[in-house]
């Protein structure tokens, strides 16, 4: 029975269509790729029902998500608020104490840290990033982000896959099953994180799409990231080859007697696809192949950096090889009042938590940033940066904030995005988004956009509805585009 | 700017403004506000989306009208003149709530929200005449909706007569035969008995033939062999096993809430039970779903009964939620239950109606709303079922019968001796108080065990003999005198992790008597008088005075009094007092009366304060207190299930109720919503209430709404029990054949497809009712046709016409899910538990089939994952297949894999004496349930020597090789991909 969905992966397919000449009419390939036990020709109705290209040229061939959990505070970092200064203490007209998980005091909380204004575009941030903000004219800030949740999870599964609660799949699921990777040996969506984010795994699954779509997720701490891609103690190279050559000739034998069950030609090349993974994965991972001048670059020398900065080299690695979705669940936070799990999450002392955790990623992605534009990455490399919401503009305690989904901050840079634009506006404190409001849906849009597809039509029917990572909602935000 | 408003302030106060819809007289000053302050702003915001030249006018409000301000949209009238406080257009504008914020990008500058203020408060002036545009409702029509096919009552059809009536084995197969006659396709023969065996084991059980069975099939001579195999494969409880697995695909069972938290539910393994219970007793299929939707209601003195109802219970539940979050919550939790309900039974979106009507089945928003207050009462959570009532009273009645005799003997001895005693007593009692004597403290400790269970069990001396000056127990610790330890103090003096430490003191006094402790201790404690335990308490905390007090029987001289304290971890500690021995004033009063003049109340009073103190009286009531311990509990099970009343998110009054929402916002009600079912699937909407008053001769006391809607939902006649017969008997056929004859089978509505045999579908319906619901006549009847039985090659003429197979003229091989592919590794290996029921293991490498490992969320088993088992959030009907490298990789490089290789390669060669050809030849039958051909003995016999060879010195190199060759064949598609 084969599933149309799984008749082969969906880039191999592409790929062998594009090999054997998508000018023609599909029904005379039929034959061609029925003789070679490919495609079932429901297989072969859904690719060409389906998009086999973008929608149109991407802007951007892979993006790198850098998601800040626990949620920079939006006033810390990069939305300048200097009434938070001159009328710190005061009472926040308007302020709900139940915006965030705990309760606020009502009482304004001026920024901790100095203000000033970078590069050509005069965009304002505070002194915690700078490396990053030596990019500033490559960004295009959003200061009118806002979200539905104020909850962690919630939030996170909203920011992935536009809906807060689990099950939805989230939007590197979403890309490569419309885009699939450029590189078969090789993941097309990876995950890096150190300590699990809260929410776990789920916030980064598949949810009804196939599984093929799910990412590889990769703890940077660990030795062994991939699961499984090392062969088995004790047995060579060769000893293993033997095994699988004997294995190709018997399955070829057995699916020539079978030559319309195309999972059974999948399964067949799927091994020496995963024998081909052994030696291309830990090789695109092996940041020892870097000069030592780039990995100094990233700060994969210092203690405070290193982990990051490990991560944003293998991101632009992996880029390099082709792979397609990469989000870096980033910061670590080993004091401050942060949590292992929310490294932004200050509730206590949010100028003692966003010291630490803005230092162990600033440099890092300082150095992304400036790496991707020396290659030649940068242009078809879309850089995302941001948390899950942002954080109230009245104290919790005496210094630190709460939760806040009213009004947040995210930056753009790179692959189809104009360098250098400051869009939106919160309100004069930054408690609530208030100009050119963009809720998640168009973040996504956009997003998508720039890869190459179009919102509205990438669908996935399940339990007899046609869902979208935009669900009926979503609007390009075209200011921010190049 | 502040001049002109403060002057239309003040007009507007001094003018008393018409109230309601009528709006205000138009005043030159009025009109020029409007049309200067108001006219720009709605035209240039709000007109893209709010006026009748809107591409689409957005929740059905028109602003380019007064009458359409007034009318309002979906959430009300948009304004009220004179009330910009009660004016929805103002909390839109002010962006009041997060759910309506008007502009939906950019918020409206201070100064134009004070305008709008200033405008309503005036009465809304507006001169805009024309009516708001009509926004015709598309109404749903139902008796147009019955007309289509799912929805139609079920035809009894006769099987069509076909030409080549020798291939026919069952009825079912006229309905294929005839059609493929038509199309003139010839299906396949019978496929050869080896391969049946196969297919049908893996069907039914989920598991391969041994050889054994393999081989007595087939020289089995009879003509039915087949349907025996069958019958004997539907009476095993391996049936139960296979198919509650697709039934819990369906319920998206798990054990654990799911969510950042992910809190576990450790007793939801009863629904996976009750669903593979009932499939092995056959429990028909109405009463199936009838348990499900309301078995705590319908039976509710029944294990299973409460256990069915996990299927509505086993959605995710987040129970980190602020306070915001909660009603939402709720309302995706009424969601998820009728959406899954809707999708598993009866192959309906019903979620789908939940933002407005249904796109494209005739299934309302109003229809949705009272469909999800039928669970509006309803929680989740470990309701304790007493598992066994009548055992629990007939214990109780033995105990009863054996405690009462001890109290009895108690009872006579308080009135029978225990007076004479007390006069004894009083008569001896010294006039002057002699104060015991308490020698000093003595310690000794700590004495450390492996837990603090262990310290607080363990007898570690003192308690038995006490010798001063000779070291204790094998840590040979010695006694300390502690002269300085004051009474009435706390000392934290002890140390020890999981320890104990003993004091010692005596107490001397001059004739025997009562007397009274009061002590603290840190953490738990025993006291001893005279070797006899006279308190344990097994308690954590820290110390502080009288937390206990103890009634002491002194003898006369010296009493040895020892205190064990045991500690769990941190500081640890003490606290003594001997209270004076006295009487308290009461008693003391009654014992200075002359024995005659008390009366029966104080000799009760004093007796009661006496029997402490009296040696035998403690005894017969140590005897009694022993016994109480015994007393028998009655067997609680708590099971994971639903219940009226049972937990859920709570947000204040509206906890219970369902509202009907705008556009599924549940801070737009729009009043109550009432217990109902689907339009569409009731004969006539009539009769709704007869199913909610149903059985109950008070028409005023009505069903409890679940119940009510268990029997419309499996009422074939009138209600929904046709469609729901239909679509469970697709799934059926699915499962068999790999599609079913509707190919969407979570969707018989409109978007889904048409059944390729719409005869044949509404034929298996008719028989499975017939049957009483049962499922496996329906079984037998799909695996003893032609169909399921044919070979599954393709022919030039199939492929040319039909190479989608919609017709069935062969019968494809499928790959196997996740869990027989699992439990086909562990049955091959020869290290498959068949263990039934009961709690389930989080180890993928336990041995026991897959339906018992178990679902939680956040750690779902990766073997299990990477063959596409569903991640229990959703209903999931049909899985998808996929074939990704990470499958390869795990079958080549994982441990978990190897092993299973490893017992396969030790079961293959029992000993060291086996033949290659041999060893391969038993490996293929167990694996693959064929013997191997020449040229496959051949070229495995070159591999296994080969191999051996790279292997070179190792003496385990011949045994890697077979390990080898078993791990390969398992990577065969052929062992995964059943013919």
């Amino acid at each position: 029975m084969p599933d149309q969905t799984n008749a082969f992966d969906y880039y191999s397919r592409r790929n062998f269509l594009k090999r054997a000449g998508l000018g023609a009419g599909a029904l005379a390939f039929m034959d061609v790729l029925n003789t070679q036990g490919l495609l079932s020709s429901a297989a072969l109705a859904k690719s060409a029902s389906r998009a086999l290209k973008p929608d149109y040229a991407p802007k951007a061939k892979s993006i790198i998500w850098l998601f800040m959990p626990g949620s920079p505070s939006q006033v810390d970092t990069f939305d300048y608020k200097p009434q938070l200064q001159k009328q710190h203490g005061k009472k926040l007209k308007g302020a709900d104490p139940k915006t965030g998980f705990f309760t606020t005091s009502g009482k304004i909380l001026g920024s901790p840290f100095k203000w000033k204004q970078y590069g050509q575009s005069g965009a304002w941030a505070s002194e915690i990033f700078p490396h990053t903000t030596k990019h500033v004219d490559k960004m295009a800030f959003i200061y009118s982000m806002y979200s539905r949740s104020n909850n962690h999870t919630p939030a996170m599964l909203e920011m992935n896959s536009g809906f807060f609660l689990q099950g939805r799949p989230c939007m590197g699921s979403w890309v490569t099953y419309g885009l699939g990777s450029e590189n078969n040996n090789l993941p097309g969506f990876v995950v890096m994180r150190g300590v699990m984010p809260r929410g776990g795994s789920p916030i980064w699954s598949p949810g009804f799409l196939p599984k093929k779509y799910q990412p590889t997720a990769i703890d940077g701490r660990s030795k062994t990231p991939i699961a499984n891609l090392a062969p088995l103690k004790g047995m060579t190279r060769k000893q293993q080859r033997a095994q699988l050559n004997i294995l190709r000739a018997m399955n070829t034998k057995h699916q020539q007697l079978r030559p319309y069950e195309a999972d059974l030609a999948a399964r067949l090349e799927s091994f020496e696809l995963a024998y081909r993974m052994q030696t291309a994965a830990p090789e695109a991972m092996d940041i020892s192949r870097e000069s030592e001048t780039t990995r100094e670059m990233y700060g994969v020398n210092q203690k405070e950096t290193n982990l990051v900065a490990k991560q944003c080299l293998t991101a632009r690695r992996l880029v390099e090889r082709g792979v397609r979705f990469i989000q870096i669940y980033a910061g670590t936070n080993g004091g401050g009042g942060g949590v292992g799990d929310v490294p932004w999450d200050g509730h206590n002392d949010i100028g003692g938590n966003h010291r630490i955790a803005a230092k162990s990623v600033d440099q890092p992605i300082g150095a992304l940033l400036q790496d991707l534009q020396q290659r030649g990455m940068l242009e078809d490399t879309l850089v995302v940066w941001g948390g899950e919401f942002g954080r109230t503009s009245d104290s919790q305690g005496s210094k630190g904030r709460d939760h806040n989904p009213n009004a947040f901050t995210m930056w753009l840079a790179g692959g189809g995005i104009q360098g250098g634009v400051q869009y939106g506006a919160s309100d004069e404190f930054g408690y609530k988004s208030v100009d050119k409001r963009v809720p998640i849906h168009d973040l996504h849009a956009t997003i998508l956009h720039l890869l190459g597809l179009d919102h509205e039509k990438l669908t996935y029917r399940f339990n007899g509805r046609d869902f979208r990572l935009t669900d009926v909602f979503g609007n390009l935000i075209k200011p921010i585009l190049a | 700017m502040p001049k002109p408003l403060a002057i239309l302030l003040t007009l507007t106060l001094a003018n008393t403004v018409t109230l309601g819809a009528s709006p205000t007289k138009l005043t030159p000053q009025k009109l020029q506000f409007f049309e200067s302050k108001i006219r720009p702003v709605l035209i240039k915001t709000c007109y893209k989306c709010h006026a009748a030249s809107s591409n689409k006018i957005k929740g059905k409000l028109q602003l380019d009208t007064r009458a359409g301000l007034l009318k309002g949209g979906e959430s009300g009238p948009a304004l009220i003149p004179g009330h910009p406080e009660k004016s929805l257009l103002i909390k839109a504008i002010r962006h009041d709530s997060p759910m309506l914020e008007m502009p939906p990008k950019s918020k409206l500058s201070p100064s134009q929200i004070a305008d709008f203020e200033a405008w309503i408060k005036m009465g809304a002036p507006d001169p805009r005449d024309g009516r708001a545009k009509e926004i015709i409702e598309k109404k749903i029509d139902y008796d147009k909706g019955r007309q289509f096919w799912s929805f139609q009552p079920l035809k009894n059809y006769i099987p069509p007569k076909v030409k080549n009536t020798t291939w026919v084995k069952s009825p079912v197969d006229n309905f294929i035969l005839a059609r493929l006659e038509k199309e003139q396709i010839a299906p396949n023969q019978t496929a050869p008995r080896i391969t049946l065996i196969r297919r049908a084991y893996f069907a039914l059980w989920g598991l391969p033939p041994t050889p054994q069975q393999v081989a007595d099939f087939l020289n089995d001579q009879s003509p039915d062999a087949y349907t025996e195999l069958i019958d004997r494969l539907l009476a095993g409880q391996h049936y139960g096993e296979r198919w509650a697995r697709h039934w819990l695909d369906l319920a998206r069972f798990a054990e654990s809430n799911g969510y950042a938290f992910d809190k576990d539910r450790n007793a939801a393994y009863h629904y996976r039970d009750f669903v593979i219970k009932a499939l092995n007793q056959d429990m028909p299929y109405n009463q199936f779903i009838r348990l499900q939707i309301a078995g705590d209601q319908i039976n509710p003195d029944d294990y299973m009964a409460h256990a069915a109802t996990g299927f509505i219970a086993a959605g995710p539940f987040t129970s980190q939620q602020t306070q915001k979050e909660r009603e939402r919550s709720r309302y995706e939790q009424l969601d998820d239950v009728i959406h899954t309900l809707g999708t598993a039974t009866l192959g309906l979106t019903i979620g789908c109606a939940r933002c407005h009507d249904h796109k494209f089945d005739p299934i309302s928003a109003n229809d949705y709303y009272r469909m999800i207050a039928n669970f509006a009462q309803t929680g989740f959570d470990d309701y304790k079922y007493n598992s066994n009532p009548k055992e629990h009273q007939a214990a109780l009645a033995a105990y009863n019968a054996a405690h009462k005799p001890l109290v009895a003997l108690r009872t006579a001895y308080e009135k029978e001796k225990l007076p004479a005693t007390l006069a004894i007593w009083i008569k001896n009692r010294p006039k002057d108080v002699v104060r015991p004597k308490l020698s000093p403290w003595q310690t000794v400790g700590p004495f450390t065990a492996a837990s603090f269970d262990k310290a607080y069990d363990t007898s570690f001396g003192p308690e038995r003999k006490i010798i001063l000056n000779k070291p204790v127990g094998k840590a040979k610790l010695k006694w300390k005198p502690q002269p300085n330890w004051a009474d009435g103090k706390v000392h934290n003096v002890f140390t020890g992790t999981n320890a104990a430490n003993y004091l010692f003191r005596t107490i001397e006094v001059p004739a025997a008597g009562p007397a009274e402790i009061s002590i603290g201790r840190d953490d738990a404690v025993r006291v001893y008088l005279n070797r006899r335990q006279v308190l344990a308490q097994k308690v954590t905390g820290g110390v502080a005075p009288d937390q206990a007090k103890v009634k002491l029987n002194l003898k006369a001289g010296k009493n040895e009094l020892v205190i064990k304290i045991i500690n769990a971890s941190g500081p640890s500690g003490f606290y003594f007092k001997l209270l004076d021995g006295d009487p308290p004033k009461n008693i003391q009063k009654i014992i200075d009366l002359p024995a005659a003049k008390r009366n029966a109340q104080q000799k009760q009073q004093l007796l009661k304060w006496f029997a402490p103190y009296d040696p035998q009286w403690v005894k017969l009531n140590n005897t009694v207190k022993a016994h109480q311990t015994k007393v028998p509990k009655p067997k609680i099970i708590p099971i994971f299930s639903a219940r009226k009343g049972g937990a859920t998110y709570n947000f204040g009054a509206d906890t219970r109720k369902v509202y009907f929402l705008t556009r599924g916002n549940s801070n737009q009600k729009k009043g109550l919503a009432s217990p109902g079912y689907s339009r569409v699937l009731m004969s006539s909407p009539n009769l709704e209430k007869q199913w909610l008053n149903a059985s109950s001769k008070d028409a005023a006391k009505s069903l409890p709404p679940r119940v009510a809607m268990a029997n419309w939902i499996t009422d074939h006649r009138q209600g929904a029990g046709h469609l729901l017969a239909r679509v469970i008997v697709n799934r059926l056929w699915k499962h068999h054949m790999g599609q079913g004859i509707v190919r969407t089978p979570s969707d018989f509505g409109t978007q889904g497809e048409r059944p390729t045999h719409p005869q044949l579908l509404d034929y298996l319906a008719t028989k499975l009712i017939q049957n009483g619901w049962k499922l496996k006549p329906i079984h037998k009847l799909i695996l003893t046709s032609n169909v399921y039985m044919q070979a599954g090659h393709t022919t030039p003429a199939g492929i040319r016409k039909d190479i989608e197979n919609k017709l069935w003229w062969r019968r494809p091989a499928l790959r196997l899910e996740a869990e027989p592919i699992r439990d086909a590794l562990l049955a091959v290996s020869g290290t498959l538990d068949t263990k039934m029921f009961g709690p389930g293991s989080l180890n993928q490498a336990d041995k026991r089939r897959s339906v018992y490992l178990k679902v939680k969320r956040s750690a779902l088993i990766p073997i299990l994952q990477l063959f596409d088992a569903p991640n229990a959030l959703q209903s999931i009907g049909q899985r998808n297949i996929t074939t990704v490298p990470p499958q390869a990789l795990a079958m080549m490089n994982s441990p978990y894999i190897r092993q299973v290789a490893a017992s396969l390669a030790k079961r293959v060669r029992p000993s060291t004496e086996a033949a290659i050809p041999q060893i391969i030849t038993d490996a293929y039958h167990l694996a693959l349930s064929r013997p191997p051909t020449a040229s496959e003995i051949s070229t495995m016999t070159n591999f296994i020597n080969q191999q051996t060879a790279s292997y070179g010195n190792n003496p385990k190199a011949f045994d890697t090789a077979i390990t080898d060759f078993c791990q390969l064949v398992l990577c065969l598609n052929e062992f995964m991909f059943v013919d």
